[in-house]
């Protein structure tokens, strides 16, 4: 069992879970259940704080606090954010003493108020300092700028959606271009037909898909490689190269295949000592 | 609930606590050759005692975060060399491998060889620096010399090919900006020849020496918990006992491929810190080697590719400076620059320590106490 599924995250409002570049986020608006996370995360043995970031949102100010368990190497970032009429979160100092002077400087520099924080002063300004220049109103000079307006909060679940709709989309359209490209091998004589078939996606879709497109019959039943502990973003695209998209076929990789994949794609014997095969085979089976 | 005004304007000055024997109020700076840069320490002293310490930093703040908001991200890593200027090179990597990781760019065979090998050059350097200036703290003037000596020999190494001697300006996301100058490598060999001879004069002088050992040992304990909870990194981490080191636990270039341990010791007095260091002198030596032994000596040394980064996209990336964990968290909104970047300094971190090591310790302790973090003060304040 994970430590991961031992934090009880059913109870928190607001909480939203993704995935950015093979990282897990956390997602919150709740100053409480910012705080009732952190200490969960503590006792699940995150336990070394490697950063806290202050961050203008133009809707809202966020906190973003990066975590590590040294026992594992798991890294994990939460985000909080809270609008700019009422910039308040809990401090979590109490827990990480290593996160202090992060926030007294997110404090200082974009204006989070951490309550709690048991000093919390300017830490790299003067004390006498008026703003928080890390605001987006403000320039590089210090001054407001005279038309700046905030952004309205955005609407999360929508932002969902509208995500996956447009994987949903991209998923299609590469679909519609594969098979379109099929037509057109098999009707050679004709070559303009199948191409005129398929509406052509616009640019960003085609960069996207560009991979998937081909490896056609790849792309149809691509699994999230990303599931498996120790894959992250780069190792699916490096994995994609070599033909490898689905939770089955790591699984029935043999020993030999494993090594000379590492060799090939410079692993260094990760397959074994993160058990990816065994990882696979389980989401495998969860699967069907 | 607003922040009170009283927390709003800091005490600067202590006021003395009136006892048995008066506490006396002592600055330490922000000018003083001992505090490596403009750091001001304010201790509460009874006695020989220190009773309170409380660190000010920001003297040499420049906001580079800001000024980062309004550069493109190739314009972003000059900026960087000039946050930790002893070791500039190693700055540059964490910020490289983010963008390479949210651009999707794959870093060439030789570019990573040649990127660790500077990589760990610059460490050597660095702790050059360290030795240096730490024993000059301690009154002993000889490492000093000896060490700005050597530093000067590897500075030409790193000058020939970069053209910069300590803000060099070159890496690059991809790979390098230029091919490393054709005798790089032999020049590199030659150097660590001659300088693995000279590291065991600074041992001699240094953790060997009983003077040295008598002013060290068992000064200024940092215990392992203490030291996890604050987010310590670097050799102060890896002398209280946890052998947490990114290049292993999270590899990057060409760590992978090399073979080596990481340096630990239980002790986690102001000797260990010392002793790690000098053991990583040692072993960047042999690293370098390494890196010379397996590095292609052709190819491309950079990924030509567009930078476009998608809005909302982020990324925390770290690696392990000379100092300790030098990350940087870059949040996109789809421009040509980073919308924010935040610089996760190991000397702004390991700084906080120090009220906790300091309280409780003899006063002729504090220099021996502060120089041993191994603090650089532009990288502190930014």
């Amino acid at each position: 069992m994970s430590t991961e599924a031992a934090i009880n995250l059913e109870d928190l409002p607001t909480l939203r879970q993704q995935t950015i570049c093979g990282e897990k986020v956390y997602q919150l608006e709740d100053p409480t259940a910012y705080r009732q996370l952190c200490e969960r995360l503590l006792a699940a043995g995150y336990d070394f704080p490697q950063c806290l970031s202050g961050v203008d949102m133009e809707y809202g100010l966020r906190t973003v606090l990066h975590l590590r368990r040294l026992s594992d190497q798991a890294e994990l970032t939460l985000w909080l954010d809270v609008p700019y009429d009422r910039p308040h979160v809990p401090s979590v100092s109490d827990l990480w003493g290593g996160v202090d002077w992060h926030e007294r400087e997110a404090y200082d520099l974009v204006g989070i108020h951490y309550d709690g924080h048991e000093d919390l002063r300017r830490i790299l300004l003067e004390d006498h300092w008026t703003i928080h220049p890390l605001q987006r109103r403000y320039d590089t000079g210090g001054y407001l700028i005279p038309d700046w307006q905030a952004k309205p909060w955005p609407d999360w679940d929508a932002i969902a959606k509208e995500k996956e709709e447009a994987a949903r989309k991209a998923a299609e359209a590469a679909e519609k271009r594969a098979a379109a490209a099929k037509a057109k091998a098999a009707k050679a004589v004709k070559p303009k037909e199948g191409e005129g078939g398929a509406k052509k996606p616009p640019l960003s879709e085609v960069k996207k898909t560009s991979d998937q497109v081909a490896k056609p019959k790849a792309a149809q039943t691509a699994d999230d490689l990303t599931k498996i502990k120790g894959i992250g973003a780069h190792y699916v695209a490096l994995l994609k190269e070599q033909g490898i998209t689905r939770f089955e076929q790591l699984a029935n990789l043999s020993d030999d295949e494993a090594k000379r994949l590492e060799e090939k794609m410079n692993f260094k014997d990760r397959i074994a000592r993160e058990q990816w095969r065994e990882q696979a085979r389980a989401l495998q089976e969860g699967k069907s | 609930m607003s922040i009170p005004a009283a927390l709003m304007t800091g005490p600067t000055v202590l006021e003395p606590v009136v006892g048995k024997t008066d506490e006396m109020i002592v600055n330490l700076g922000p000018q003083h050759p001992a505090t490596h840069g403009v750091l001001q320490i304010v201790l509460g002293v009874d006695g020989e005692r220190v009773t309170r310490a409380v660190p000010h930093i920001g003297f040499l703040h420049r906001n580079h975060e800001k000024i980062e908001e309004s550069r493109s991200y190739a314009q972003v890593i000059p900026y960087l060399d000039r946050m930790d200027y002893v070791s500039g090179l190693q700055n540059e990597l964490p910020y490289c491998l983010a963008v390479e990781d949210l651009a999707g760019l794959e870093v060439p065979e030789r570019a990573k060889y040649i990127r660790t090998a500077m990589f760990e050059f610059n460490r050597i350097i660095s702790h050059l620096v360290w030795v240096g200036t730490y024993m000059l703290d301690l009154g002993a003037i000889t490492p000093f010399l000896y060490a700005f000596r050597d530093r000067e020999m590897a500075l030409d190494i790193i000058e020939r090919t970069t053209g910069g001697r300590m803000l060099p300006n070159y890496f690059t996301f991809g790979g390098v900006r230029r091919d490393v100058h054709p005798k790089f490598w032999q020049d590199l060999l030659d150097f660590l020849d001659y300088f693995e001879k000279v590291v065991p004069e600074y041992e001699t002088l240094t953790v060997d020496a009983p003077v040295f050992q008598a002013r060290s040992v068992g000064v200024g304990l940092l215990s392992q918990e203490l030291a996890v909870n604050h987010g310590i990194s670097g050799p102060n981490l890896r002398a209280s006992g946890v052998a947490h080191d990114l290049r292993k636990d999270q590899p990057y270039d060409a760590y992978p491929e090399l073979d080596f341990s990481v340096i630990t010791r239980d002790e986690g007095d102001v000797w260990a810190r010392s002793k790690v260091r000098m053991d990583e002198i040692y072993q960047s030596i042999d690293l370098i080697r390494q890196c010379a032994e397996l590095a292609p000596r052709s190819g491309p040394y950079l990924a030509r590719g567009r930078v476009k980064i998608e809005a909302g996209e982020q990324r925390y990336r770290a690696a392990e400076i000379s100092r300790g964990q030098l990350g940087v968290y870059i949040h996109s909104d789809g421009g040509t620059g980073p919308y924010r970047s935040k610089h996760r300094s190991p000397s702004f971190v390991n700084l906080q320590i120090i009220p906790d090591l300091f309280i409780g310790q003899k006063f002729s302790d504090v220099i021996a106490i502060l120089g041993s973090i191994d603090i650089v003060l532009g990288e502190v304040d930014r």
